[in-house]
């Protein structure tokens, strides 16, 4: 997962790698995906990884419902 | 101690190493500070890679226990007490959201390098420009090469 300075750029890199172009999204998405996805202790005993729900269910708050977000 | 409690102990050791010193512990390290079996944290290693809590080099050391890398990457996490590396900008992200505390990420752009900084600041990203992400693995496949996605 990269960081571009716009859409152009990963147009260009898409296509010297021969890479699909995949999901795309903002900076500021990205903080939110941050936060929702690690904000918690990993220290604590009741810490636990997301399950396959929980997690779609951050994608989805987010706005990333397309099938490339879909776990299954 | 049970498997459980032992795989919690093993995981919160190796995550406040990462958090406080940015330092990836060995098992054998962990095994000496926690007094523990070296064998018994060696096989809590791999049952946390096994879970993708952290993945693991072929030596058995860690490569990252997410967000946090153990190796120099082009993601770079400054806080006012420390540098952190993280696998991509989500994870670098990630480190800034772990900790809670004000953070630069510097990194490059994917396709002409140019160097470009997010800062956040009492929780919020600060004037983002016109930055964007990409991942081209679709999420279901990111664990077959976590590294790569």
């Amino acid at each position: 997962m990269l960081l571009f300075r716009s859409e152009e750029h990963v147009d260009r890199w898409c296509e010297l790698w021969s890479q699909p172009r995949g999901a795309m999204f903002s900076a500021e998405q990205a903080w939110q995906l941050a936060q929702q996805w690690y904000q918690a202790d990993r220290r604590e005993a009741a810490w636990r990884r997301k399950t396959v729900d929980e997690a779609e269910a951050t994608f989805a708050q987010l706005g990333f419902t397309s099938d490339f977000w879909r776990l299954r | 101690m049970n498997e459980s409690d032992l795989h919690n102990r093993v995981r919160a050791f190796i995550f406040d190493e990462f958090m406080q010193r940015n330092h990836a512990p060995s098992a054998s390290e962990t095994a000496q500070a926690l007094g523990l079996d070296s064998a018994a944290v060696r096989d809590a290693y791999r049952a946390l890679a096994d879970g993708h809590v952290i993945v693991l080099q072929s030596s058995g050391d860690i490569l990252s226990a997410n967000p946090y890398a153990a190796v120099p990457t082009p993601f770079v996490v400054e806080t006012a007490r420390r540098a952190y590396n993280g696998i991509c900008i989500w994870d670098a992200l990630g480190i800034v959201a772990n900790l809670g505390c004000d953070a630069t990420v510097h990194t490059t752009c994917g396709d002409c390098s140019d160097g470009i900084a997010l800062t956040v600041r009492a929780g919020k990203l600060v004037q983002p420009g016109g930055e964007v992400v990409h991942i081209s693995v679709p999420a279901r496949h990111w664990w077959t090469n976590i590294v790569f996605s």
